[in-house]
């Protein structure tokens, strides 16, 4: 078979229609709004900077469900990145310590789910819920002391030479902080390992036939707990890059629920990271463009619904598409030995 | 030489039931503790003053008696939810279109009626519209199998910017530019205990919806159908039972049950409707709809748990207040003891399957 005919015949399966055709139409209005002399660069460099933390958040999600566990604590695990990465970059005086501190606390917060979900064999919904108050609370209580206060260090915008240059693209993906590259390079890198290394297979098993699994001898356990740690880990880094690369300054309830889309993305994206990045764009287009629209007289609440009825929507759209999402078999379900 | 022994249990007794309710609150109580200890505040005293200020006096209890009624009724319609594992999450949103629907009533109606009648349409209303609310997600899960966690939760979201909508948009009284509808007609007040903000009306209806539930779950063979269906989905549809109807079923009575708790809210206590109606604050993770899913843990997913649970978490959403003013440790120092109660409920569930026991052994 040449490359062409495989190429196409990828084409033509419906999983890779779904990833194609929301891009291209992008790329086209895109090229439309250019041609006709509107300029895009500065709307989709702002999509960009909302999809971070989403994209962060999701790929994590991604891992943990692919090994089986829900974890529905995304937004208790943000806001307290988001908050410990402001106590952090004021306590170490830079920017990328914030940023690990805020890693670190989503991080321990997962082991702290981990333990009940998988250790206790607890249901994961509810321990997830559990999950979420006490990290919104823990967020409130650590960041009170700092709160509203102006971030000194904060991430500086590195645009990358040449490929920043590129019209419109160069605006859109290699002009901003080193958190959103960070991003964007961990989505082919998770995506590689997820699919193609032996890790990845073992991860996705441990998901769909956890028996299977340990009787080829993986560690179940083990794997989900290093996917939900490394979940907890990007859901609190991408809280922190609200504080510390976005706002500069932390707020009670500054993560206003986009640890709930992260759950929805991650079924959108069908557990995959490049479906991820996809969904991340979709929310943070639609939450920039409710800015755009505030400017033509739209009333501003009305449009604060767009990004979470639009998340809705295109989820209740692929699901008239596929019926079947194939979600991990073995997600909810708490493994033992017996 | 002692071995640890564990073992199956069948079917716990209510009493185990009750002992690791009460475990897991205080292991939650405990691991708080260290928290607030974090922040230099002494734990034995933020206790006893949270405890004090929502039980130690009459005036605390009428306070909490008060923020039990909407905790009452979200949670045990919760608990019948989360039996059926129809995991509705979306509460705050329910009670919020509830709240707006009975104010919609209460200001709107284009025609004349007796108080009573008006009194029992704003419920009426309030029930609808938090019941329809829910009742999409449930329709959404059957027919094309969009996970209700998801449904539930977004349109948390959706019904927050409606009700913010309404209140700077065409609902806002004129004059004053707050977020506040107009002040409800004094006829329309549900009556209080005297001196007090129990607005019993509301919190006799929550003691009928337990009572109500609680034959439901215990006498009916719809009860029974929920049961089955909420521990094993598999066995329950094989057996003939139809899944749309229990799901609808349960989330209709879960959703209306928090569009009643928000019409008590507007009717029984601010007489306005306006921003927080649902008990939230900035965060929005103090929103009654949620602390009554731990509710619904506290209380083991049954209608009489839920209610003791109810007060019992209104006892510690009042005593915050208190040591938030009194001690000046932030409030969402709650929140996160909340959350706590229900991680360890959740993790504490093991030993109501297991029986851990020592033996002498050689």
């Amino acid at each position: 078979m040449n490359l062409a005919t495989w190429v196409f015949s990828r084409i033509l399966k419906r999983k890779t229609l779904a990833f194609i055709i929301g891009p291209v139409a992008a790329i086209l209005l895109v090229s439309y709004l250019e041609l006709s002399g509107v300029s895009t660069g500065p709307f989709l460099n702002r999509v960009m900077i909302f999809a971070t933390p989403l994209l962060f958040g999701t790929l994590g999600e991604i891992y943990a469900e692919r090994s089986g566990v829900l974890n529905l604590g995304i937004e208790g695990m943000m806001s307290t990145g988001a908050a410990a990465g402001v106590l952090g970059a004021f306590a170490m005086g830079s920017a990328w310590a914030g940023a690990a501190v805020g890693a670190m606390s989503g991080a321990l917060l997962a082991f702290l789910f981990a333990i009940v979900v998988v250790r206790l064999r607890g249901m994961q919904v509810p321990a997830g819920l559990g999950l979420f108050m006490f990290g919104l609370g823990l967020s409130g209580v650590i960041g009170v002391a700092h709160a509203g206060e102006k971030l000194p260090y904060l991430f500086t915008k590195t645009p990358i030479p040449v490929l920043s240059d590129i019209p419109v693209l160069g605006k859109f993906l290699f002009q901003h902080v080193p958190l959103v590259y960070l991003a964007l390079i961990l989505v082919p890198i998770m995506w590689f390992v997820l699919f193609k290394t032996r890790l990845g297979l073992n991860i996705r098993t441990v998901g769909e036939n956890p028996a299977a699994a340990d009787s080829a001898g993986v560690n179940v356990f083990r794997t989900r707990y290093l996917c939900i740690i490394l979940g907890g880990a990007l859901a609190g880094l991408g809280g922190a890059f609200f504080s510390i690369a976005w706002m500069s300054y932390w707020l009670e309830g500054m993560t206003a629920g986009w640890g709930w889309v992260v759950i929805a993305l991650t079924i959108f994206s069908l557990w995959n990271p490049l479906g991820g990045l996809l969904g991340s764009l979709l929310f943070g287009g639609a939450h920039a463009l409710q800015f755009e629209l505030q400017g033509l007289g739209f009333p501003v609440h009305i449009l604060g619904m767009l990004p979470y009825l639009v998340t809705l929507i295109a989820l209740i759209t692929l699901l008239l598409f596929r019926r079947r999402l194939g979600a991990p078999s073995a997600l909810l379900k708490p493994y033992t030995r017996e | 030489m002692f071995g640890l022994k564990i073992e199956k249990r069948p079917a716990p007794s209510s009493w185990v039931e009750l002992g690791i309710s009460g475990l897991s609150v205080i292991i939650a109580l405990l691991t708080g503790s260290i928290l607030i200890w974090t922040q230099g505040f002494d734990p034995l005293h933020i206790y006893s003053t949270l405890f004090s200020g929502a039980f130690g006096s009459f005036s605390a209890l009428a306070k909490t008696l008060t923020k039990t009624i909407p905790l009452l009724l979200i949670g045990v319609g919760l608990a019948l939810a989360f039996k059926a594992r129809a995991w509705n999450i979306g509460a705050p949103g329910q009670m919020i279109i509830g709240a707006i629907a009975g104010t919609g009533v209460a200001l709107f109606l284009p025609f004349d009626l007796p108080a009573p009648a008006h009194i029992a349409l704003m419920f009426i209303a309030g029930f609808a519209a938090g019941a329809g609310f829910a009742a999409i997600c449930a329709f959404l899960n059957n027919k094309i199998g969009l996970d209700m966690v998801i449904s539930t939760l977004l349109l948390n979201y959706v019904a927050l910017k409606l009700l913010l909508y309404l209140l700077y948009g065409p609902w806002q009284a004129p004059g004053w530019g707050f977020p506040y509808t107009e002040t409800l007609p004094a006829s329309l007040w549900l009556p209080t205990l005297a001196g007090t903000r129990i607005h019993y009306p509301t919190l006799i209806i929550g003691i009928v919806a337990v009572a109500l539930i609680y034959v439901l779950m215990r006498r009916t063979k719809l009860g029974y159908e929920i049961r089955v269906f909420g521990e094993n989905p598999k066995a329950a549809r094989y057996a003939g039972m139809s899944s749309f109807k229990i799901i609808m079923l349960v989330m209709i009575i879960s959703g209306g049950l928090a569009g009643l708790a928000g019409v008590g809210e507007v009717a029984g206590i601010h007489h306005v409707l306006k921003q927080g109606i649902d008990g939230s604050g900035l965060a929005y993770v103090s929103s009654y709809g949620y602390t009554a899913i731990i509710v619904a843990w506290l209380g083991r997913r049954s209608a009489l748990g839920s209610a003791l649970a109810a007060f019992f978490i209104a006892g510690i959403l009042v005593g915050g207040y208190s040591i938030q003013l009194i001690e000046g440790v932030p409030f969402a120092m709650v929140s996160a003891i909340l959350g706590l109660i229900l991680i360890s409920l959740i993790g504490g569930a093991i030993l109501a399957r297991y029986k851990f026991t020592f033996k002498r052994g050689r």
